[in-house]
């Protein structure tokens, strides 16, 4: 039943996905992508019109960089002859040698945007049959678009493929020179070098040429080296256009070394460069040209990419995977969707050498973003899938409940924000070093090992009844405290004398709260620290006494509840039980119902940083405009519920704007002002 | 979380705000060319932001040294100069509850000071940012202090990031230079000389010596 009913949503999402526009380009999006954005431009037209946005800040800064760059005057954003009431879309494709950034952006009138590329002499189009394309010859960019769409893929090569040394005799690229480490230049073989260096003094040439010639020999390349006869295409299950590029998941592997075109130059030209380079081979010489040949031969990848993007190809699109499909939310302004979030994160960012064998996203799934911009409030929501072991884990950690009698402890109307987090601190350290031990990938066992010695030295039920693994951190405000500095006095003659003055220096005013059933060693500590002359005992609280005037901060230990805070009348106020709470019942359900929570009120800080502390008054008047201008924030963290983990924030917004992008726009206006 | 928790706070409180710092250059010149020179920076009045950094391992990106690491490498400095040729009663002082480091020293010839800076810079691992040298000719009663602006400071300005470039925001440079004989005359308009004329001092902000903006090279001409 539930498989009829599951298979029954399924249909109706994919129809009302596709049915929202004909001129739709989801159907373009590879069904491997390792990530896909949208925005939907509906919904978006009409909650902010083309004329507030021409008129806004942030319209203005757009068109004029197009204006600018395309050597046009571009005042309305429908000049450029996008289709604004379709969606737009972003994708990545990736693979072990190169990482495709894409846009796909629905086309109203070709001959508009045809215009950008008409004035400004280095920007030229190329133009084949309907399908025209601008290339920067420098670049691994490329941009296509015909009467219905835009397509720009920037392809990026991954270090890690082309350092292998196969790969770097595959593709006739260099290794780097041993010299430059070890050896000193004499030991390189004069006519090897000479051979290299005019090769690269080919690529250097070639880049100074017409882009789009370039780009073409470009192609060329490319294409001659995936057709070659010996090219040999691991992994096959992709369309027949798909292969002609370098087909993320499964990258081109080619034999035979890309032919260079060293014939071409002129002789008198070789025999100069060599002559002015053999004599220094240096690793920075070596890295121009190899970066200059990864990008001819990336470049030649991208742009039969795009090529395929506009042929009648049959291969399956993200619309067939149903996860996408199912992350999919009609009401939402924005939408993000990964299948795998490790892998997604890979494809963004390069782990730092030593960590690459460590895989720290392992166990993260699928996770999918959502922005809805609503009448009241701009919402965005996450959802993470966990695999089933990190899920269990992430259940036993997060399967607590914030202490009740911090509520108590809670006073609205002195408090600019707050932030509550609820774990079992027992179960976290059980927990952790098992999922630690996963990401050591290589070092699996050594890892292992290290996490049973961790648990076998740590009495964890102990340490959870010193920290039971909740916590309330509230921020009340800002206040002034005066502090001494040493500085120098000069007389008559410049003799400088050592003085001290004073200033006042602005700080946080703040009451943490953490659980404890045991508070032994906590007194042990106190104890210790009155001898030594760095907590000051009060009647029923402790000063800690911090080096240099950081701050004013007290503790007290009441109701099982570590207190530390820097007003001394709430800590007072907290010992002689005379705490006055006020919290809405909003608020306290944010804070007890979720596994983290967080909510702030901007405007509560507005006028409360001073001038002497923030530098300059047009910049903070600027500031405590947005402030002013802003509605509450909400973040929580929902429990797990099965294998899902799922955020949201929530930003309110104030009576005086009718939707929340019109609200976004405003508080980017005020803070321009 | 609860260190993350931690870490917001100190972070709330170091880059709210802006925060500053002094260096100061001193040297007394004899006229036979011998003398002694004194390099301090004061970080006094930002203490209770750099204290609040000591606490954390690192800020930004950027590292943060260690108490001891900080005695260790001004030891390292110190040694360094001792053995430095016509360097000699070299002397440190490190408050680290005001955060103010100083280093002294005599030197046999003001040209000593010129490897000084350069070769302990080196040993910092620091780029020098700037051509700066000390020169004076005892016959013409002539002390120069050149100044070489070189970019080099302004691009590893643009390197950092927005919030710890406010560090530099109102710190300052201030050289004093004395001499045993009254000045005549010096052809930096930006230093005042003292009520005796035998002192001189040039405050500039670090901001301007980084984007080029100030200049402390004087020529300064000494009476017989």
């Amino acid at each position: 039943m539930t498989q009829i009913y599951k298979s029954v949503l399924l249909f109706f999402l994919t129809a009302s996905v596709l049915s929202l526009n004909a001129q739709d380009l989801a159907h373009k999006i590879p069904a491997d992508a390792s990530a896909v954005a949208s925005i939907k431009g509906t919904n978006l037209v009409q909650l902010l019109s083309i004329n507030e946005f021409n008129s806004s800040f942030v319209g203005k800064k757009i068109l004029g960089k197009i204006s600018k760059k395309a050597g046009i005057e571009c005042k309305d954003i429908q000049d450029l002859g996008i289709d604004l009431e379709s969606s737009i879309y972003y994708y990545n494709q990736s693979n072990d040698s190169v990482t495709y950034n894409c846009l796909l952006i629905p086309i109203k009138s070709a001959q508009n945007f045809d215009k950008l590329f008409s004035i400004n002499e280095k920007k030229k189009m190329n133009r084949e049959g309907n399908r025209r394309s601008y290339v920067d010859g420098d670049s691994t960019e490329v941009l296509m678009w015909d009467e219905h769409m835009l397509f720009l893929a920037k392809a990026t090569s991954k270090s890690d493929f082309f350092d292998n040394e196969d790969v770097v005799k595959r593709f006739g690229l260099e290794m780097p020179p041993v010299s430059s480490y070890t050896t000193a230049p004499d030991t390189v073989s004069t006519e090897h070098y000479d051979n290299e260096t005019s090769t690269t003094e080919v690529d250097e040439a070639k880049a100074t040429e017409d882009p789009q010639v370039t780009m073409d020999k470009i192609s060329k390349a490319a294409k001659k080296a995936h057709k070659s006869k010996s090219a040999k295409l691991k992994g096959g299950k992709h369309s027949k256009t798909a292969k002609k590029y370098s087909k993320p998941g499964k990258p081109v592997i080619i034999d035979e070394p890309i032919e260079e075109t060293t014939e071409e130059m002129d002789s008198t030209e070789t025999a100069s460069y060599a002559n002015d380079t053999v004599a220094t081979p240096s690793y920075s010489d070596y890295y121009t040209r190899n970066t200059a040949k990864q990008k001819r031969i990336v470049a030649g990848w991208a742009q039969e990419m795009a090529k395929s993007m506009f042929s009648n190809s049959t291969s399956g699109s993200v619309l067939d995977n149903p996860s996408y499909i199912k992350s999919l939310d009609v009401n939402a302004e924005a939408t993000l969707w990964a299948p795998n979030t490790g892998k997604m994160f890979s494809n963004y960012f390069s782990f730092p050498y030593g960590t690459r064998n460590m895989s720290f996203l392992t166990g993260y799934g699928e996770f999918n973003a959502k922005l809805f911009l609503e009448k009241d409030a701009l919402r965005i929501s996450t959802e993470l899938t966990l695999n089933e072991e990190t899920a269990a884990s992430y259940k036993k950690i997060y399967n607590a409940k914030l202490n009740k009698k911090f509520i108590k402890y809670i006073n609205e109307d002195r408090m600019i924000g707050c932030m509550a987090y609820s774990l079992n601190s027992k179960a976290y350290l059980e927990e952790y070093p098992k999922m630690l031990s996963k990401v050591y990938g290589l070092y699996g066992d050594e890892a292992s090992i290290a996490a049973d010695l961790f648990s076998l030295l740590l009495d964890e039920k102990a340490v959870s009844n010193v920290f039971k693994g909740d916590g309330l951190f509230i921020l009340s405000g800002l206040s002034q405290k005066e502090v001494t500095y040493k500085t120098y006095d000069y007389d008559a003659d410049y003799n400088g004398k050592e003085v001290e003055k004073t200033k006042k220096e602005t700080m946080p005013d703040f009451l943490f709260m953490t659980s404890t059933k045991d508070t032994r060693l906590l007194e042990k500590l106190i104890r210790y620290g009155i001898k030594k002359d760095k907590v000051c005992e009060f009647k029923e609280y402790y000063q800690i006494m911090l080096p240099t005037d950081l701050m004013d901060l007290y503790l007290i230990i009441k109701d099982d509840i570590i207190f530390l805070g820097t007003n001394v009348n709430e800590i007072e106020k907290i010992a002689v039980n005379n705490y006055d709470s006020k919290i809405s019942k909003e608020h306290k359900n944010l804070l007890l119902k979720n596994s983290a929570a967080f909510f702030a009120n901007p405007k509560l800080l507005a006028g409360k940083i001073p001038v002497d502390e923030y530098g300059e008054f047009g910049e903070l008047g600027r500031l405590n405009n947005v402030f002013n201008d802003m509605g509450a924030i909400y973040f929580k963290a929902n429990k797990m519920k099965g294998s899902k983990a799922s955020t949201e924030i929530v930003m309110t917004v104030p009576n005086n704007h009718s939707n929340a992008l019109q609200y976004l726009f405003s508080l980017i206006e005020k803070s321009r002002e | 979380m609860k260190n993350s928790c931690i870490n917001f706070f100190l972070i709330l409180i170091l880059f709210c705000f802006s925060s500053c710092f002094e260096v100061i250059e001193e040297i007394n010149l004899k006229n036979n060319g011998s003398g002694n020179a004194t390099i301090t920076l004061n970080l006094s009045k930002s203490k209770t932001k750099v204290a609040s950094i000591m606490l954390l391992d690192s800020i930004k990106g950027y590292k943060v040294p260690t108490k001891q690491k900080i005695q260790q490498e001004l030891s390292e400095v110190v040694d360094y100069l001792k053995k430095t040729e016509g360097i000699s009663n070299v002397k440190k002082t490190l408050d680290l509850e005001n955060y103010i480091a100083s280093v002294s020293f005599f030197f046999k010839d003001i040209s000593n000071i010129n490897n000084v800076n350069k070769n302990v810079l080196k040993k910092l691992k620091i780029k020098p940012v700037n051509n700066s040298s000390y020169t004076y000719s005892p016959s013409k009663n002539i002390f120069t202090r050149n100044y070489e602006y070189t970019n080099e400071a302004s691009v590893q300005y643009k390197k950092l990031k927005g919030d710890v470039k406010n560090i530099f925001k109102d710190a300052f440079y201030t050289s004093i230079y004395r001499f045993e004989n009254q000045i005549t005359s010096y052809n930096n308009k930006a230093a005042t000389v003292s009520k005796s004329k035998k002192a001189i001092m040039l405050k500039a902000p670090v901001l301007d010596l980084i984007n080029g903006k100030a200049n402390i090279s004087n020529t300064i001409q000494l009476s017989n």
